[in-house]
């Protein structure tokens, strides 16, 4: 699994683990499959075993798990249209389902600190939805002894509500149908005990013994769901600094005011790219210290850029910094000048940074 | 892994970055990790103004860090669009003892006070 695509599920992880704690009530009866829905499911994982050993099928998951979220949901929204699926589809046409929607989606598992199980995914409209607009989503859940980094599977739902209103909390209960441990059929429920749907899971899903799965589920390409694709959690790695402070001694002039509307990037090792603020800028002028307290990990060294944001011309480079871990010592705090070199242009721009190193040799 | 807990108790506007309400939320991120979001859920965000004369109280707010807990304050200006949020402030809280308070300022007018207690 690549860093962009997990530390973009970490930003909705991060949304699902804002959420205040949520109680269940499992139905008292779990409703049984009825004989369409298994048929569904039947062909379904037939299809899954046809796409996912056919050499196409592999190329096309290896491909997901380097993509990043927007690209990942659309190559699975393709992958329902490939003619492994087509008997799939048109069996979904011809019942007479009560369901409203279909899902397909590729599961995968993160370690990001806490485990984390999240589904990529397309739902169609079927039965009285059928012609709906489809709809891309992000479910997420806690899960226990991952597989790190992995595309563990597939899951298949069957669903009461339109593509469109799949979003938001749900529970799952295991029907135990002997499918063996690579494939299991699950019962979707609202807080309240409200059936909402069946999935079939392939390849991981739910936990031995877990009697009951919490899920978010976030609708992508709508404006309750997008927005949290820049990166903010960091993998954990060798060192840990913190970029206590930025200082201005003199800004750059770009004609719009004497102040220079300042924000950062960094690159660890030259992996992930981050900014900092994540959004928007911190107005700076001559004598001004922010004290921005940007934590980073990393192995060997750091690269900080910062620029002036502008709208009308673009946005202006103000200072670089190479942070190596040789540069620092555990405890201190020390002071990094701009490897620009300002002097001979028109502008004396010029800012400094306070790095401490607060932890060393931590893996 | 975590070491240290610090309790966010109040948040105090002196002043707003803009006229009338800022629309304010922190993003919580303890040690470069999992970003939380106060006001628990997604797109809320508590209206805070110095005319209001009213502290934003936080309900039980404890943050469990290693090395460090980095909060920062957004002011939500589209409430489904984060790309569109105005950067207050922010503060990193390493461990310590007791407790306190600081004042966030910004060059666009933003004024605010966090008082926060560390608890171990």
């Amino acid at each position: 699994m690549n860093d962009t695509l997990n530390t973009q599920i970490a930003n909705y992880a991060g949304a699902y683990q804002s959420m205040p704690p949520q109680n269940a009530s499992q139905p008292a009866t779990l409703p049984a499959l009825s004989d369409q829905e298994q048929q569904v499911f039947n062909e379904a994982q037939s299809a899954w075993e046809t796409f996912s050993n056919s050499e196409k099928g592999k190329a096309d998951l290896q491909a997901i798990s380097s993509m990043d979220v927007p690209e990942a949901k659309q190559a699975v929204a393709e992958i329902l249209n490939s003619s492994a699926f087509a008997k799939l589809i048109q069996l979904l046409n011809s019942l007479d389902l009560p369901a409203s929607s279909f899902s397909f989606g590729i599961t995968m598992e993160l370690e990001l600190i806490i485990g984390i199980e999240a589904v990529i995914g397309v739902a169609i409209g079927i039965g009285d939805s059928k012609g709906v607009s489809s709809s891309e989503f992000l479910t997420v859940g806690l899960t226990e002894g991952i597989d790190e980094g992995a595309l563990i599977g597939v899951q298949f739902g069957l669903w009461k509500n339109a593509p469109s209103d799949l979003g938001g909390y749900s529970w799952s209960s295991e029907l135990d149908l002997g499918l063996g441990a690579e494939a299991e059929v699950g019962i979707s429920y609202t807080a309240s005990g409200g059936i909402l749907g069946a999935t079939l899971t392939i390849g991981g899903g739910e936990e031995d013994g877990a009697d009951e799965e919490e899920s978010y589920t976030f609708i992508l390409g709508n404006q309750g769901g997008d927005g949290y694709l820049k990166p903010v959690y960091q993998p954990r790695k060798n060192n840990f600094l913190i970029i206590t402070s930025m200082k201005c001694d003199s800004t750059q002039s770009d004609g719009a005011g004497n102040a220079n509307e300042v924000y950062f990037t960094f690159q660890a090792d030259g992996d992930t790219l981050y900014h900092y603020p994540t959004y928007d800028y911190f107005s700076m002028q001559s004598g001004d210290t922010w004290n921005c307290g940007r934590s980073v990990w990393f192995n060997n060294t750091v690269q900080v850029n910062v620029y002036d944001e502008d709208d009308t011309s673009g946005d202006d480079s103000i200072g670089n910094f190479t942070i190596n871990l040789s540069d620092l010592t555990l405890g201190q705090t020390k002071t990094f000048n701009s490897t620009i070199d300002y002097s001979t242009t028109f502008d004396t721009v010029k800012y400094t940074i306070n790095v401490k190193l607060v932890a060393q040799n931590v893996q | 892994m975590s070491k240290h807990s610090i309790q966010i108790n109040s948040i105090y506007c002196n002043d707003t970055s803009e006229s009338g309400h800022d629309e304010v939320y922190l993003i919580c991120q303890a040690d470069g990790g999992i970003p939380i979001r106060v006001p628990y859920g997604i797109n809320t965000s508590h209206s805070m103004s110095n005319d209001d004369n009213n502290p934003w109280v936080l309900d039980n707010l404890i943050l469990n860090f290693e090395y460090e807990v980095l909060v920062t304050l957004w002011d939500e200006d589209l409430s489904y669009d984060p790309n569109l949020a105005t950067y207050l402030q922010s503060n990193d809280f390493q461990s310590g003892s007791g407790s306190g308070s600081i004042q966030l300022t910004n060059r666009n007018g933003a004024d605010y006070t966090i008082s926060y207690q560390y608890i171990d």
